[in-house]
């Protein structure tokens, strides 16, 4: 390796300062609980007497816990539901949003919003809009001489209602994203695609597709880490039900730890969830990652 | 030379306030019932005017947030000194050593107990300690909207009224005429449509209403409720008895189509907004609830006793206590408190607001008269419900089981569960918890 240029250290001696309030954050906020957990993984801990030191057993507790392999199945089951649809959507919205049409502004407004509110308070709300009985929803449902529809009230319902609602909420941060990515496209490029004769489809999709690659994948892992670790929806509109119809990874987590006292056992759930997600996001960049191009950045 | 003086001066206050601040100790009191703020803020002002060298500063979490910030204050070592305990909680706390433990100073202060009634003292003592005296009581009756019975010209429910699991009886009657669809016929008329109910007879049964729901009915049906006896190890909702009801429970959803499914309730706002809102004519209420009902002013309303089952009538009798964490500093204090909040000036000083029934028989009337010539007319049947109470259910695992059966009865009156099937999954899964 050369050595640094004297500019290059002087830009690394900033780069380092600009993220020196995140990365104390993140040190306090995040290493230093990672580390607890997972120390308490192998514990028994009430949260009241001192832990426990158990070794393994809360993992071997766990791998065989009917409600953990469920919980795992469900939160699959939504990650493969929500990512590739949310993600089309936002990206098809994206689109149309960089061309030059009326009320820009105000519809990118309104994708926004959702996703500033707070998740407990949406979920709320959509509760309400849900609710067989009395809901809105069915309210409309009824008045066109249709059948009500038991939302969150039925199992085979209940989980796809909670995640339309999920994708709802964070379209517009993907739609952000995607247009930030679109943008970086140069115009010329385009232009000289259009010269050459290149359709609407084949420029989206041998032009705009693959200069906004990188942008596509990291949206896809940011997506993917996000979802996994699903929860204020579910906590505030089923509570995992009915039954155990949306009794997701982390909701389950929640309720070892701080409902029934098991904290050990939350922690090493915490684990798990943490080697998944690696996993996953590895396999994401083997697979995926090869194909993204990079030319333009 | 002045400035000296100045500084002389100064360092006196300095050490006088400090002192003056060490001897003064403050202790955080943390309660979930926004209807008992008032009436125990004033009865802890009187105890700070008596007791100068301490500071009581309340804490007000509701109910839903209320155990998870008891017991994330437990893992922090931060918790009130004193504070709130619910049967329903208490088993899991104690057993793990959270809670002080009053018998010896009890003995010390040479407390009189016999005041209290002694259903409500046992229910805070594990394994010969004493962990709670006792606050309040409650039972449950029914709330109804007299407004809603003089619509549907239905008699207001009589404190003999009868129940049955085979076809409901008298109660299921009323209720039904009480269910109206959206062209205003009731849940007898052979065309009512029990897809477009607005508005039904009975509202807030829940597999998560246990204390003020179904178990209430196992009991008037001769079940035993869900656990052999208090910390037992043997479920029995297995019992003929408990599956009738299970089963009468969900015929009242999916037969009779006169109380909404629980998931209507959960997420369509509380079962008490709806009955305020009128959509309800009906609600079973703890006695606790009364305060709540003062701010109805949309409609008349009364309450009435459980209706008569096969094997009489029964409530759940609860009460509440003041618990102590173990690991307080100022345990001293914190008792002079607790003994405070449960002694006889204190209780009447709350009985005289009305919100909850005083945990020292001598004081009933003096709650009672706080609802003179104001709705409801028969506050008193709350009283009666006391005279058949059943055994509420401990465990130290209850929250996890609980957790299951609530899940699995909600299914069940979903309808898509029959109520043996029901029990069966719920033995299947809490046998390891109940070892």
């Amino acid at each position: 390796m050369a050595r640094m240029s004297q500019k290059r250290k002087r830009e690394a001696i900033a780069g380092y300062l600009f993220i020196t309030p995140n990365l104390f954050g993140f040190l306090v906020f995040q290493l230093i609980p990672i580390a607890v957990a997972i120390v308490l993984g192998f514990t028994e801990w009430d949260l009241i007497n001192e832990p426990i030191w158990v070794g393994f057993s809360n993992y071997r507790n766990l791998l065989k816990d009917p409600v953990f392999q469920l919980s795992v199945r469900k939160t699959l089951y939504f990650v493969l539901v929500n990512v590739p649809v949310q993600s089309a959507l936002a990206l098809l919205i994206a689109i149309l949003l960089n061309r030059s049409i009326r009320f820009k502004n105000l519809i990118r407004t309104l994708f926004i919003v959702p996703w500033v509110s707070m998740a407990v308070a949406v979920g709320l709300t959509w509760t309400w809009i849900y609710n067989s009985q009395f809901g809105l929803l069915n309210e409309i449902l009824v008045k066109v001489g249709l059948d009500k529809i038991p939302w969150l009230a039925h199992p085979d319902w209940a989980m796809i209602s909670v995640i339309v609602v999920n994708i709802w909420q964070f379209l517009g941060f993907h739609i952000i994203i995607f247009l930030a990515g679109l943008q970086m496209i140069p115009r010329e490029v385009e232009e000289a695609a259009i010269v050459d004769g290149a359709s609407t489809l084949t420029r989206c999709f041998r032009i705009t597709l693959p200069l906004i690659s990188p942008v596509l994948f990291y949206d896809l892992i940011v997506n993917v880490i996000g979802t996994f670790q699903i929860f204020d929806l579910p906590y505030a509109m089923t509570g995992g039900g009915p039954g155990q119809a949306t009794r997701v990874y982390n909701l389950y987590l929640y309720q070892k730890g701080f409902q029934f006292l098991r904290m050990g056992e939350a922690s090493a759930m915490a684990v798990m969830l943490f080697i998944i997600i690696g996993i996953t996001t590895a396999f994401f960049f083997r697979v995926v990652g090869r194909r993204v191009n990079y030319d333009l950045t | 030379m002045r400035k000296s003086i100045v500084l002389l001066v100064l360092l006196a206050l300095v050490v006088a306030s400090g002192t003056a601040g060490a001897q003064k100790v403050t202790l955080r009191y943390m309660f979930w019932d926004q209807n008992q703020q008032e009436a125990y803020a004033a009865s802890i002002d009187e105890f700070m005017r008596l007791n100068p060298d301490i500071e009581v500063v309340m804490e007000l979490a509701e109910w839903n947030d209320y155990w998870t910030k008891l017991t994330t204050g437990m893992a922090a070592r931060n918790l009130p000194d004193v504070f709130w305990g619910h049967a329903a909680y208490f088993s899991a706390f104690v057993a793990r050593g959270a809670l002080l433990d009053l018998q010896p100073l009890i003995e010390r202060d040479n407390i009189d107990t016999s005041i209290y009634y002694q259903s409500l003292l046992d229910f805070w003592s594990y394994e010969g300690a004493q962990y709670g005296l006792a606050k309040d009581w409650d039972t449950i009756a029914f709330f109804y909207n007299k407004d809603l019975f003089d619509a549907a010209g239905v008699p207001y429910p009589s404190d003999d009224w009868t129940w049955n699991p085979q076809d409901g009886g008298e109660f299921v009657r009323t209720l039904q005429l009480l269910t109206l669809d959206d062209q205003g016929r009731n849940a007898l008329d052979p065309n009512f449509d029990p897809k477009k109910v607005v508005q039904y007879g009975l509202g807030d049964i829940g597999g998560a209403n246990m204390q003020a729901g179904w178990l209430n009915f196992v009991w008037m049906n001769g079940g035993t409720g869900v656990l052999d006896k208090p910390y037992g190890s043997k479920l029995v909702m297995n019992e003929p008895e408990c599956i009738e009801v299970l089963q009468f429970w969900s015929d009242l959803v999916n037969k009779y189509h006169v109380a909404p499914p629980p998931e209507a309730t959960v997420a369509g706002g509380s079962p008490w907004d709806l009955f305020t809102a009128g959509r309800f004519a009906m609600v079973p209420a703890g006695s606790w609830m009364l305060t709540a009902g003062r701010s109805i002013e949309a409609f008349s309303w009364d309450v009435v006793g459980m209706p008569w089952g096969p094997a009489g009538r029964y409530s759940a009798f609860n009460g509440l206590a003041h618990n102590i964490y173990a690991q307080t500093p100022h345990q001293e204090e914190a008792w002079r408190l607790l003994e405070w909040l449960e002694g006889y000036e204190s209780q009447k000083i709350v009985a005289e607001y009305g919100c909850v029934f005083p945990a020292i028989g001598e004081l009933v009337p003096t709650f009672l008269e706080a609802y003179a010539g104001r709705d409801p007319e028969n506050v008193a049947v709350y009283n009666d419900m006391a005279e058949n109470t059943g055994t509420w259910p401990m465990h130290v695992n209850w929250n996890e089981i609980f957790d299951i059966i609530q899940r699995e009865l909600d299914m069940m009156l979903q309808g898509f569960v029959d109520a043996e099937t029901t029990v069966a999954n719920i033995e299947m899964q809490v046998g390891h918890l109940l070892q």
